[in-house]
């Protein structure tokens, strides 16, 4: 009897240390994306505070002058949108910012308003706050000079940082003077009367989080919903997530998968990220995901042909907590890109052997990425239209209904973008642990 | 020490075990999922294992129930004066055959109350493994009374094997 009580209690030893061994191992702190991989937030903030740029210098006047148009009432149609998404400031600028008080900011509807001689963007810029929205209502005159500086400050504190710029270019009557054109500052006078052909576009430039960016565009196009076909407006959008929807977990639907369960075992806030686990380390592991290319309008155009398929492992090194890149090489994670159907949609299946692809013994964090090809992003087709060649070659080439240096200002964005920012089609983001 | 204690002691020795057993049903499903939950966004391990541990214990307890009533038969409700018109032998495969039966049935019905766990048939097959074969088989090989020692299958080669002590 004691022989048996001894084996019996040698043998519970044995299953409950079985058993503890097996129960987790020690906690990781959050997992969060490697910065290497950084991208757009796709939630907006709760309750974004917008801050409004008004061009206050002379050559706006012109857009006051006649009683037809949506600038005279943009005012107050501008606060109105704006203080539906949060705490709305108003500015004033030419060579300086100067913050306006309560409701000042509706004198704009007057031609009085517009006194300021230099309109210096870059100074807007530099007192942009980058976690609020900034629109900057302006008519774009630039030089190739002053645009060089402002395109290098974008690039810094937005594109970097993956924040984005919209541009909405909206025709409106003017008639007035337009200063400082070209290198020679020349001045010149247009009349649209109520010719639409002849009116002259104002731009609303927009920049900040990329989804407190959408929100406006979409209340923009709620709230003048009834002018289209009435007031022609343009858009431009330069933000990372070029597909506009589905870019990237939760949105993404797991179709297919093979060796992979779903899996949270670690603590992971970004919705962006999503935890899988794997039945053999040495079998082919695979997921699909269906995708939808359906860029939003004005964005920059991909061409599904010319894609770079990006791809990044780290292991999580659990001392320091830092995202170590993985080298697998040839053995890398491969990922493929199906046909697109009349809608947009096409499927993108990761595949790889864990054994071989990721280090074990980490917790690893796979990305991976489609993006467009350098060049290979074309802006809309209306910029070609709206864009006036170098008024310096031709003085009497002025046409007040076009925007000098438009389509230079719009690539130089677009370029700067594909530089500085990530942007793509979908982000598909793993984290496997093999621990 | 008395054979009712004995009989005490053995009926707490087959929970402790059912309760063994269903730790290792816990272990050997979670790892068996591996292959079936799939990826679906509310399908993950965790949230599966969650809904999985009320089923294996409810299965552990209807195994422990089922083994420690024909112990406590054995002991106290078998009469040989009063024969129930069948063998114990049947009676003993009877009740391991209901509970065969239950390890396929008290899964499939609890999925239809908790319609979020994932079913597959391999969980049936680990519960018949270790909750009849294991549990109540063996429970029943060592813990039977002595009267009816030799009842449970292949149990007179291993309490023989023994020198015939219980």
């Amino acid at each position: 009897m004691r022989k048996k009580m001894h084996s019996l209690l040698v043998l519970l030893m044995v299953l409950m240390g079985l058993i503890i061994s097996g129960c987790g191992n020690e906690k990781i702190s959050v997992i969060e994306i490697p910065k290497e991989v950084g991208q757009s937030e796709t939630v907006g903030q709760s309750a974004p505070i917008v801050d409004i740029y008004w061009d206050a210098t002379e050559s706006m006047r012109g857009y006051t002058a006649l009683q037809t148009g949506l600038y005279r009432t943009l005012p107050d149609n501008l606060g109105e949108i704006a203080s539906s998404m949060g705490e709305t400031h108003f500015f004033r600028f030419g060579e300086a910012v100067t913050p306006m008080e309560g409701r000042s900011y509706r004198s704009f509807s007057s031609p009085d308003a517009y006194t300021e001689l230099v309109t210096s963007f870059g100074r807007v810029i530099d007192e942009a706050n980058a976690d609020h929205l900034s629109i900057v209502v302006t008519d774009l005159f630039e030089s190739d000079a002053d645009w060089s500086n402002v395109t290098q400050k974008l690039r810094e504190k937005y594109f970097a940082k993956h924040l984005g710029v919209a541009v909405i270019g909206v025709k409106n009557p003017f008639q007035g003077d337009i200063y400082d054109v070209g290198v020679n500052a020349a001045k010149f006078s247009w009349d649209s009367g109520n010719e639409t052909a002849k009116f002259r576009p104002f731009y609303l430039f927009i920049m900040g989080p990329e989804q407190d960016i959408k929100d406006f565009l979409q209340r923009w196009q709620e709230h003048f919903a009834g002018e289209a076909g009435v007031v022609e407006m343009q858009y431009a959008v330069f933000l990372e997530n070029l597909g506009a929807e589905q870019t990237s977990f939760p949105d993404l639907q797991v179709t297919d998968s093979k060796n992979l369960y779903s899996n949270e075992s670690l603590e992971i806030k970004d919705k962006r990220v999503r935890e899988f686990g794997y039945d053999s380390s040495s079998n082919e592991t695979g997921l699909t995901v269906t995708c939808k290319y359906r860029p939003m309008n004005g964005a920059c155009l991909a061409n599904m042909q010319k894609l770079e398929k990006v791809m990044q492992v780290f292991a999580l090194d659990e001392e320091s907590g830092e995202w170590k890149k993985v080298d697998a090489g040839q053995d890398a994670p491969q990922i493929e890109v199906g046909p697109v159907d009349g809608e947009g949609n096409y499927n993108a299946t990761l595949t790889f052997v864990p054994d071989q692809a990721i280090s074990m013994g980490h917790v690893n964090f796979i990305h991976a990425r489609l993006a467009p090809e350098p060049r290979s992003l074309k802006l809309p087709p209306w910029v070609k239209d709206w864009n006036m060649a170098n008024i310096d070659l031709d003085p009497n080439a002025f046409d007040g209904s076009k925007t000098a240096n438009l389509q230079h200002i719009l690539e130089s964005l677009r370029d700067t973008m594909l530089s500085a920012a990530q942007p793509a089609l979908v982000n598909i983001n793993l984290v496997i642990n093999a621990r | 020490m008395s054979r009712n204690a004995r009989m005490a002691l053995y009926m707490l020795g087959i929970i402790v075990w059912m309760g063994i057993l269903g730790l290792i049903a816990y272990e050997a499903g979670s790892l068996a999922a591996h292959s079936f939950i799939g990826t679906g966004v509310n399908a993950s391990l965790q949230k599966w294992q969650g809904l999985y541990k009320p089923l294996v214990f409810i299965m552990a307890s209807i195994s422990a129930l089922i083994t420690v009533f024909w112990c406590a038969l054995t002991e106290w409700g078998f009469s040989v004066q009063s024969p129930w018109g069948v063998g114990k032998r049947t009676v003993w495969s009877l009740m391991g055959a209901a509970l065969a039966v239950l390890s396929f049935v008290v899964p499939y019905v609890y999925v239809m109350q908790k319609s979020a766990l994932i079913m597959s048939p391999i969980i049936p097959v680990i519960f018949l493994l270790l909750f009849v074969l294991a549990g109540y088989w063996i429970s029943t090989i060592f813990a039977t009374s002595a009267a009816y020692k030799y009842t449970p299958l292949f149990s007179s080669q291993i309490r023989r094997r023994k020198g015939g002590k219980n």
